[in-house]
């Protein structure tokens, strides 16, 4: 069965069925999402990989109980979200850096701590000047309230829209139009002699 | 919408690089914005900031990140689809029509056997149904009385009959040892129970599945 043909809800049908593949399909869509989101909230990698492995466990362990009157992902995203927060209420960490986790103490620990990003067909100059304005953004990212990054990583990194941003963080549609418009004013103020 | 010796707000900037506004609203910035070289500058400032956000990479976990993942999930297939999955694994379903067309013919041999046979006992004359019935039932009464009898004889003559009728015995004379016994014999059953179920389905072997799955349809 082509599995990558199939759209959420069907794989979700499927899973339920007790099909595995249905279950791997799923994984193969979201976990960059996931582990994206979850990283720039708590920007550790290791504790972001925990996170993300527990997200995707109790979305797959309680696949029965998942409403198909809404989006697959929007149920993924609200669980890792949420689970995001919790940790972050409980425990705060501080700078973010895609070079490495901020607690490594060797070069080793530094490398083996880096975060692989999706290859983007740049060449090698391009991917160095990329890399270090990204590093950048992600720091500026890094130092927003959680509900800022939240939303920022939402509108643009997954291109979702106000509506479906309200919906994973349950919160009012006119919270996150403020929340996302004064998020983007700090990073301008912090990235504006960089990027303009 | 604002004069235009007054700026635009750095919201409505925003929404309008982002091109997230519209209708009248959207006229009446561009109309602004012809005369405005503070909010043009303003707007090629959010245009720069939203494509370096439009260029944030989604970020990749770990190689083993997947399979990790399905080791602590738990797939729980429907009965009907055990059952069915049984079903199928006892029997080489066709798949192609000439594998249909060939189980077909090797399912109709046993059946013109039997209605071969049943044609030439009932040709003979006095041979009824019901007299084959009577046969029959006749037949299975004498075979089951014959099993009972037999495994009756094998109980009584056996060595382990006497130990256990004055273990019985001496139990009936002291009901405290017969709760005592019966008690001990329940925790224990249900110990076995519990360990059991604990190894079967809680359990994980080193590749992450209970051992439930063997005993799955």
């Amino acid at each position: 069965m082509p599995y990558a043909e199939l759209d959420d809800k069907e794989l979700v049908k499927l899973a339920r069925e007790g099909r595995e593949p249905a279950y791997r399909e799923l994984l193969s869509r979201y976990q960059r999402p996931v582990f994206s989101l979850v990283y720039r909230m708590v920007r550790d990698r290791a504790t972001a990989e925990d996170l993300a492995q527990e997200t995707f466990v109790r979305v797959f362990n309680s696949i029965d109980t998942y409403d198909p009157a809404y989006k697959f992902s929007s149920w993924i995203f609200k669980i890792g979200n949420n689970l995001a927060i919790d940790h972050l209420r409980k425990r705060k960490l501080d700078t973010l850096s895609i070079e490495g986790s901020p607690h490594a103490t060797t070069a080793d620990q530094q490398e083996s701590s880096r975060i692989t990003v999706e290859a983007g067909g740049e060449n090698p100059e391009q991917y160095v000047v990329h890399r270090e304005l990204g590093s950048h953004i992600e720091r500026a990212i890094g130092d927003l309230r959680p509900e800022y990054r939240t939303a920022i990583t939402l509108r643009h990194v997954e291109g979702y829209s106000y509506e479906e941003i309200a919906e994973v963080m349950e919160l009012p549609l006119g919270t996150v139009k403020t929340y996302i418009h004064r998020a983007r004013s700090e990073l301008k103020e912090r990235l504006g002699h960089l990027v303009e | 919408m604002k004069a235009a010796t007054e700026h635009l707000s750095d919201t409505l900037l925003q929404d309008y690089a982002e091109g997230v506004v519209s209708g009248a609203e959207l006229a009446a910035v561009e109309a602004h914005l012809v005369g405005c070289t503070g909010c043009r500058s303003g707007v090629a400032g959010w245009r720069a900031l939203l494509a370096n956000l439009g260029e944030l990479p989604r970020l990749a976990p770990s190689a083993a990140f997947a399979d990790q993942v399905m080791a602590r999930v738990k797939i729980r297939t429907p009965l009907a689809v055990r059952v069915l999955a049984w079903v199928r694994s006892l029997f080489p379903f066709p798949a192609t029509p000439r594998t249909w067309a060939l189980a077909t013919a090797a399912a109709m041999v046993p059946v013109a056997i039997v209605g071969g046979a049943a044609y030439w006992v009932f040709s003979y004359p006095g041979v009824t149904p019901g007299n084959v019935l009577t046969f029959l039932v006749w037949r299975a009464g004498d075979a089951v009385g014959g099993f009972v009898a037999q495994t009756t004889t094998a109980l009584l003559e056996s060595r382990f009959v006497l130990p256990a009728y004055t273990i019985l015995e001496a139990l009936a004379r002291s009901p405290g040892a017969a709760v005592a016994t019966v008690s001990t014999f329940s925790a224990l059953t249900a110990l076995a129970l519990w360990v059991l179920y604990r190894n079967v389905f809680t359990a994980r072997s080193v590749d992450g599945r209970h051992a439930a799955h063997l005993f799955a349809f």
